[in-house]
C-alpha cells in the first residue's frame, strides 16, 4: 500500500466526485494521511461511467497479451462468484429492458475494482524475467512481445534505473496507451523519479506493482470518454 | 601522393563530419521523448485508440499493428481504414441492438480455434442484417424490414455423428429421416379426412392422436439434422396446423377441419423442400463462422420459409406480453421508446372532445401517454402468447393464460376502431397530435408500421440520436440541431434510388461523429455542447434546449415581442442573482425564476387547448418533451426538488 498513499494523496482533489466511493478507498488505504506525500500535478476532473468489465478486460488483453487471447478474465481475480462482474459495468437483464448496469462508481465496485487490478499488478510483476504471466498460480498466459520486452527492461537489476524515462514512457503507453493526457504520465513519471520517492531504492517487482496498479486505476483508463 | 592542402582539407571535413556526427547522434534526443513533448503526438494518437475500439468492436490500436502507417494518415483515411476491418460489422451490430434496447453482455462466444457462435442472431436477426447491409453496400434500413432472412447459427445446426449408428452415407440417413417425416405427415392427413367424414367422431380423441402424429413428424426432422430454427419455423405454432393446434386447444367442438388440410398440405410442401435444404450451402456442414457476414441464412420465402418476427424474439414476447389487461401497451411502450426515441415524459395534453368515452384514456395526465401509445398498441392487436399471430381467428390468447372468444374478442379489437367520421377503421397508427389527425400516419397491419418507421423523420433522427450516444457518450448534452443535422444523411438516403445509400449514410454519420468535437474531447463537460450545426448562431441559451427554443418559442418570447413579458431569447444572470431568461412582470421588474418556472411548466402541459404554448402552432411530442424535462430539472432546483 506504501505507493498508494503517497501518490494518491496529491490527486485526492481530482479524483472522481463519487465521495463516499474515493472517501472509503482512500482512507481504507491510508490516503488521508498527506504529511509524507509530495506534490503532483493534476491533469483534470474525469467524471462518467466505466468503461465496464468486458471493455477493460479487452483493453488490458489487447495490450498485454499475445494477439488472439481469449483465457484473460479479469474475474479471475474476484473469485468464483460470476455475478461480481455485474458490479463493475455491464449491459445486462433481458430483451427490451437491457441497459448498462453499474457503471456508476461507487465504495463497492471501487474496492471490487482495487482487488481485480492489484492482483493483475502483482501477478504481472512476479513474471518479471518470463514471457508469460501465471494467474492463479496455474493459468499462464503469454505476454505479447512488445509488452514482454518493455516489461523486461524494467525488471532488470535489483532496482529502477530511474534515469531511463524511455522506458518508463514506453511501459506507460504500453499499459495506459493514450487513454490519459499527458499530464498524467509526467505526474505518474515524476512520482517515480523523483529522488524522494519510496521507490527509490525499492526492488523492481514492488516498483512494478506500483506502477503498474496506479496505471490500473487511473480514472481515465477506467472511465469512459 | 598527398599533398599538405589536401591533409588540411580532409581534416576539416573530417572534424566537420565528426562535429556533425556527434550532434546528430548525441545532442538530438530520441524517437519516443519526441513524441512524448508533442502534443499533437499525443492528440492524434489518443484519438486513433480511441477510433479503434470505437470501430473495431472494442479493439484498440494492436501492439502488432503498423501504428507509425496509421499515424501518417489523415483521420478520415483511418476511419475508412477501420470500417474495412471486419470487426467493423460487429460494431455495427453492437450499436444495432443498442438502438433497439437489446444490447447484452455480448452477441457471441468464440472458440478456442476461433469460431463463432452468434447467440444473438436467434434473437434480434435484423440487427444482422442490417450489419452485414453496411458492409456489403446494401439497405441500412433493412434493420426494420418485417421478413428476416432466417439465420443458421454454426455449432447447432448438425446432429452428432454418432446418432447415424447405421452403415448408410450420412445424407441417405437425413433423407430416410425426412422420408418419415413425410410418411408420417401422409398419415397424419389420411386421419383428418376420416375424422372429418366420420358422423359423431370423438373430437378429444382426434386431438389427442393428432398431437402425437405431429410429434412423430418434429422428431423425423430433427433426426434429419434440420437446424431447429426452420423446424421451428414450420412448426411456428407448436404443431404443423395452427387450426389444429389453436382449434383443440380453444375450442375443439368448432374445428375447421378444411382449415386444418389446407395447411397440413402446405407444412407438407415445406416438408418436401426440406430435402433441398440438405443441399443448401452450409445447412449440414456449416463453415467456420468468424463475422457475421459467415452466418449461413436463409431468404425471405427460400424452401418456403418466411421469418416475420422482426420486432420481438421469443424472448422478447415474455418479457412485454400481451396481457389481458395491457392490450400490447408494452409493446407499443417498445416501439415508442426504442424507434422513435419517445419515452412517454407524462405531459398533460389537450383532448379533443369526442375522446372523453373513456374516463382513465381521456384524463389528461393519462391521456398524455395513452394518446400515443393506444393506437400504436394497435399494430400488435392479432399477436398473442409467445407472438403467435391470431388474425383471421376468432379468438386470441393472451400471454397471461386470458382467452377471448367471438363476441369477447369482438370486444377486443373494437378497442381499435376509428369513429365512424374518421374515415377509416381502425384508430391504428403513430400518433403525433391528439387533436389534428392530419399530422399523424395510420396504419392497419405490422407492415404498415414498417412503412411508418422507414418513412418518419422521428426514426432518422432517433438512430441518429442514439449513435451520437453510442460512440460520445449517453450521459452527454447535444445539441439538437447538431444531431438533426447529421439525420439529414439518412433522409437523403430515403430518397435516393440507390438503397446502398442508407448504408453509406450510415458510415458517414459515424465518420461525422468521430471527427466530431466532442469525441476528440479529452474531459467534457456533460452539460457543454462541442458540436453544432452548419450556421449555427451563438446563443445564451443552455444547447441542450437552445435550438428548440429558438424553433418553437422565441418567435413570439423574443426581445422583439415578449409575449407575457417573457424573452426566452436570452438566458443570464438576473439583477436577483438568479440564472434565468428576462421575465418581466407588470410593474417592469424581473420575476423570481421560480413563478417563470411555473408559468413554462403550466404552459408546455395545459389540458386547455387555448392555452397550450406554443399557441396555435404545432411542437412534436419529442421536442415538448425534450424541453419540459429540462424545464422540470429547472423548476426543481429552484423549488427544494419538487417542481
Amino acid at each position: 500500500m506504501r505507493y498508494w498513499n503517497k501518490f494518491c494523496a496529491s490527486r485526492v482533489s481530482k479524483f472522481w466526485s463519487y465521495g463516499l466511493a474515493v472517501a472509503l478507498l482512500l482512507s481504507s488505504s491510508g490516503c488521508s494521511r498527506r504529511k509524507d506525500s509530495f506534490e503532483i500535478k493534476a491533469a483534470g476532473n474525469r467524471v462518467g461511467e466505466f468503461k465496464g468489465i468486458l471493455a477493460t478486460n479487452k483493453i488490458i488483453a489487447t495490450r498485454l497479451f499475445k494477439a488472439g487471447e481469449l483465457q484473460f478474465a479479469l474475474s479471475q481475480y474476484l473469485g468464483s462468484e460470476t455475478s461480481v462482474m455485474e458490479l463493475l459495468g455491464i449491459y445486462s437483464n433481458v430483451g427490451p429492458l437491457n441497459d448498462f448496469r453499474n457503471g456508476t462508481p461507487n465504495s463497492l465496485n471501487m474496492l471490487l475494482w482495487n482487488i481485480a487490478l492489484s492482483g493483475l499488478s502483482s501477478d504481472i510483476a512476479e513474471s518479471c524475467g518470463s514471457p508469460q504471466i501465471v494467474i492463479e498460480g496455474s493459468l499462464k498466459i503469454d505476454y505479447n512481445p512488445q509488452f514482454a520486452e518493455r516489461l523486461g527492461a524494467l525488471c532488470k537489476g535489483p532496482a529502477l534505473d530511474f534515469k531511463n524515462e524511455e522506458s518508463l514512457l514506453n511501459f506507460w503507453w504500453a499499459v495506459e496507451g493514450f487513454d490519459a493526457p499527458r499530464e498524467e504520465y509526467l505526474a505518474w513519471r515524476d512520482f517515480f523519479m523523483s529522488p524522494q520517492s519510496p521507490y527509490a531504492k525499492a526492488a523492481s517487482k514492488e516498483v512494478i506493482h506500483a506502477m503498474l496498479k496506479i496505471m490500473f486505476l487511473n480514472p481515465y483508463f477506467l472511465l469512459e470518454n | 601522393m598527398i599533398s599538405g592542402d589536401a591533409v588540411i582539407f580532409s581534416f576539416r571535413n573530417s572534424f566537420w563530419v565528426l562535429a556533425a556526427l556527434i550532434f546528430f547522434t548525441g545532442c538530438t534526443r530520441s524517437e519516443s521523448s519526441i513524441k512524448n513533448t508533442d502534443p499533437e503526438f499525443w492528440a492524434k494518437r489518443a484519438w486513433l485508440e480511441k477510433a479503434s475500439r470505437a470501430l473495431r468492436f472494442g479493439d484498440g490500436v494492436s501492439p502488432s499493428e503498423d501504428v507509425d502507417s496509421l499515424m501518417s494518415k489523415s483521420k478520415e483515411q483511418i476511419i475508412d481504414i477501420f470500417m474495412q476491418d471486419k470487426r467493423f460489422m460487429d460494431t455495427v451490430v453492437d450499436f444495432n441492438l443498442f438502438f433497439l434496447g437489446l444490447k447484452d453482455k455480448s452477441f457471441f462466444y468464440t472458440m478456442p480455434d476461433g469460431a463463432r457462435t452468434y447467440i444473438g442472431v436467434d434473437l434480434s436477426p435484423h440487427a444482422f442484417t442490417a450489419a452485414r447491409a453496411v458492409w456489403e453496400g446494401k439497405d441500412y434500413f433493412s434493420l426494420f424490414d418485417l421478413n428476416q432472412p432466417l439465420y443458421l447459427q454454426s455449432g447447432m445446426n448438425s446432429i452428432n455423428a454418432g446418432e447415424n449408428t447405421t452403415n448408410k452415407p450420412e445424407r441417405e440417413f437425413r433423407i430416410d429421416a425426412l422420408n418419415q417425416s413425410l410418411l408420417e405427415t401422409d398419415s397424419l392427413l389420411d386421419f383428418i379426412k376420416a375424422t372429418k367424414d366420420k358422423q359423431g367422431a370423438d373430437i378429444k380423441a382426434f386431438c389427442e392422436e393428432a398431437g402425437k402424429k405431429q410429434q412423430l413428424v418434429s422428431d423425423g426432422i430433427e433426426k434429419a439434422g434440420i437446424p431447429y430454427q426452420i423446424r421451428d419455423e414450420i412448426f411456428k405454432f407448436g404443431g404443423i396446423s395452427r387450426e389444429l393446434v389453436f382449434g383443440c386447444f380453444l375450442d375443439p367442438l368448432s374445428l375447421q377441419f378444411d382449415t386444418i388440410l389446407t395447411e397440413t398440405l402446405v407444412s407438407k410442401a415445406s416438408l418436401l423442400k426440406l430435402k433441398d435444404i440438405l443441399d443448401f450451402p452450409g445447412v449440414v456442414s456449416p463453415p467456420k463462422v468468424q463475422s457475421p457476414l459467415d452466418i449461413v441464412a436463409l431468404k425471405d420465402g427460400d424452401f418456403g420459409i418466411q421469418r416475420s418476427e422482426v420486432f420481438f424474439s421469443d424472448q422478447t414476447w415474455n418479457v412485454l406480453p400481451n396481457s389481458s389487461t395491457n392490450y400490447n401497451r408494452k409493446r407499443a411502450a417498445y416501439i415508442l421508446k426504442n424507434y422513435f426515441c419517445d419515452d412517454l415524459t407524462p405531459i398533460n395534453i389537450a383532448l379533443p372532445s369526442m375522446h372523453a368515452g373513456n374516463k382513465h384514456a381521456s384524463d389528461p395526465s393519462c391521456a398524455s401517454c395513452h394518446y400515443k401509445m393506444d393506437p400504436m398498441a394497435g399494430f400488435f392487436r392479432n399477436i398473442g402468447v409467445l407472438g403467435n399471430d391470431f388474425e383471421n381467428t376468432k379468438a386470441l390468447v393472451f400471454d397471461d393464460g386470458a382467452i377471448v372468444k367471438n363476441e369477447a374478442f369482438s370486444n377486443y379489437l373494437s378497442a381499435w376502431l376509428a369513429p365512424a367520421e374518421a374515415g377509416r377503421k381502425w384508430n391504428v397508427g403513430y400518433i403525433r397530435s391528439a387533436t389534428d389527425s392530419s399530422r399523424n400516419t395510420y396504419g392497419e397491419s405490422l407492415q404498415d408500421l414498417v412503412s411508418i418507421i422507414k418513412n418518419s423523420s422521428e426514426v432518422k433522427q432517433c438512430i441518429t440520436k442514439r449513435m451520437t450516444e453510442y460512440y460520445l457518450g449517453k450521459d452527454q448534452v447535444y445539441d439538437t440541431e447538431w444531431v438533426n443535422s447529421l439525420a439529414q444523411r439518412f433522409e437523403q438516403a430515403k430518397d435516393n434510388p440507390n438503397t446502398g445509400d442508407s448504408s453509406q449514410a450510415f458510415k458517414d454519420i459515424t465518420k461525422g461523429l468521430l471527427l466530431s468535437n466532442t469525441f476528440v474531447k479529452a474531459d467534457p463537460e456533460k452539460n457543454q455542447c462541442y458540436d453544432f450545426a452548419p450556421g449555427h448562431e451563438n446563443s445564451t441559451l443552455p444547447c441542450e434546449i437552445s435550438y428548440l427554443i429558438k424553433k418553437n418559442c422565441v418567435q413570439c418570447h423574443s426581445s422583439n415581442g415578449a409575449a407575457g413579458g417573457l424573452d426566452l431569447s436570452s438566458w443570464k444572470t438576473q439583477g436577483n442573482g438568479e440564472t434565468n431568461f428576462n421575465h418581466l412582470h407588470k410593474a417592469g421588474l424581473q420575476q423570481s425564476k421560480k413563478i417563470t418556472f411555473e408559468r413554462l411548466l403550466e404552459g408546455l402541459s395545459t389540458a386547455d387547448e387555448a392555452k397550450l404554448m406554443p399557441l396555435n402552432k404545432f411542437m412534436s411530442p419529442t421536442e415538448r418533451a425534450q424541453i419540459y424535462k429540462w424545464v422540470s430539472r429547472e423548476a426543481s432546483s429552484v423549488s427544494g426538488g419538487r417542481p
